[in-house]
């Protein structure tokens, strides 16, 4: 079964400010505001120019960043990564499952 | 300006809430940056990033901004103003209206705000941007890189700048950091890149050298632009410094015009035909007033 990865997308552009992130889609936005563990999430995700991560990979990041248990924040990255897509901010990529 | 999202966590690792908060200006501007760039990829559109936070961090400290200022190559200068406006931005204020200089397009953008497009940048001669564009070096802004001029003429930039600004303590601050503040290999390199790109004028202006230049046809632009004069001197230097036949004759056609755009954006709203009739008129009257004010200074 193939298994989804994620990454930046490469027409967002990206600024770090006091803990937040604030991130848009080019050209023509709107601007989106990351705070929290929406931030983490982020960071976590590979750029447009490294190889895509892929879900699994990413809970155990950011589980680890928020010292808690993967199935704790396996749901809420699901969500968020599928909000990210929907907003074109984040670039999915399939790959062979293993 | 736009709307903003905000996601954030419920608990560690939670995204549920989406609510409005404000962008700081900073932010904007980089994103803006990033925006600009995109559009100029996208279009085969060379242009160097000068100013604001473009600028090198060691000379941007202290120094705030407003909007973004982009300097195109001449040959690409038509192709960006319809670019940009394809892409969303719409213009504010023409060339032969912004500034005595006549040298940038103001455009405004909804979410990214001010963008002024400079065909030259005023002191550094026309042809001068391909030998610009060869020494350019990158700032990652909002992610993107984007062109940038070399560090010694990022100095010069904005010495240029506050040579043609009435003397301010932000024209005295950015002195200090760029010129006082510079080791004498770099201010060497300053001097060496104002004679390469023809900017010698303006330079001296910035350090009060101006009468050195009394001969240049761009002196009295720069008399009236460093400390002031009324529309008529403005309209005469500007004549004078035109370097053709050509456009000494067009701003002579120009000078009398009712500036539409200018009205537009002052009373929020297009001028009347009427308005504009009357505005043909009171124009030359309003010249002729600051004139006549002027002759009647003790100082004049």
């Amino acid at each position: 079964m193939p298994d989804e990865c994620y990454r930046r997308h490469r027409d967002v552009a990206a600024v770090e400010d006091e803990g937040r992130w604030y991130v848009a889609h080019l050209p023509d936005g709107p601007i989106h505001c990351l705070e929290g563990s929406a931030a983490v999430i982020w960071e976590e995700l590979p750029t447009s120019t490294e190889a895509a991560a892929g879900r699994a990979d990413l809970v155990l990041l950011v589980a680890a960043r928020a010292g808690v248990h993967p199935d704790a924040v396996d749901g809420d990255v699901a969500d968020f990564v599928a909000r990210l897509a929907s907003l074109g901010l984040l670039e999915t990529v399939s790959r062979p499952g293993r | 300006m736009s709307p903003v999202v905000v996601a954030s966590g419920r608990n560690n690792a939670a995204v549920t809430a989406e609510q409005q908060a404000p962008v700081s200006m900073a932010v904007r501007l980089q994103l803006a940056h990033a925006a600009v760039q995109w559009v100029a990829a996208r279009n085969g559109i060379d242009l160097l990033h000068i100013k604001g936070y473009a600028l090198d961090p060691t000379l941007r400290e202290g120094r705030s901004s407003t909007d973004v200022d982009v300097l195109v190559r001449p040959d690409h200068v038509r192709r960006a103003a319809r670019a940009f406006t394809d892409a969303g931005w719409r213009r504010v204020i023409g060339f032969e209206t912004g500034s005595a200089f006549s040298h940038s397009l103001t455009l405004l953008h909804p979410v990214w705000g001010y963008l002024d497009l400079h065909r030259l940048n005023p002191g550094i001669s026309q042809g001068s941007f391909g030998r610009m564009w060869e020494r350019r070096t990158r700032a990652v802004i909002g992610g993107f890189p984007c062109p940038v001029p070399d560090l010694a003429t990022q100095r010069l930039i904005v010495i240029l700048h506050v040579g043609r600004s009435h003397p301010s303590p932000r024209g005295r601050r950015d002195l200090e950091r760029v010129w006082y503040e510079a080791t004498p290999g770099e201010q060497n390199e300053v001097r060496a890149r104002a004679e390469e790109l023809g900017a010698q004028l303006g330079f001296d202006v910035a350090f009060g050298r101006i009468e050195d230049h009394r001969d240049d046809p761009a002196y009295r632009l720069w008399k009236v632009e460093s400390e002031g004069g009324t529309r008529l001197e403005e309209w005469r230097a500007r004549v004078h410094a035109a370097e053709t036949l050509v456009d000494k004759v067009r701003l002579v056609v120009l000078m009398p015009l009712v500036n539409v755009e200018h009205l537009e954006n002052l009373w929020g709203r297009p001028p009347t035909r009427s308005e504009l009739v009357r505005e043909f008129f009171a124009r030359p009257a309003r010249g002729v007033r600051e004139e006549w004010a002027r002759m009647r200074r003790p100082d004049a």
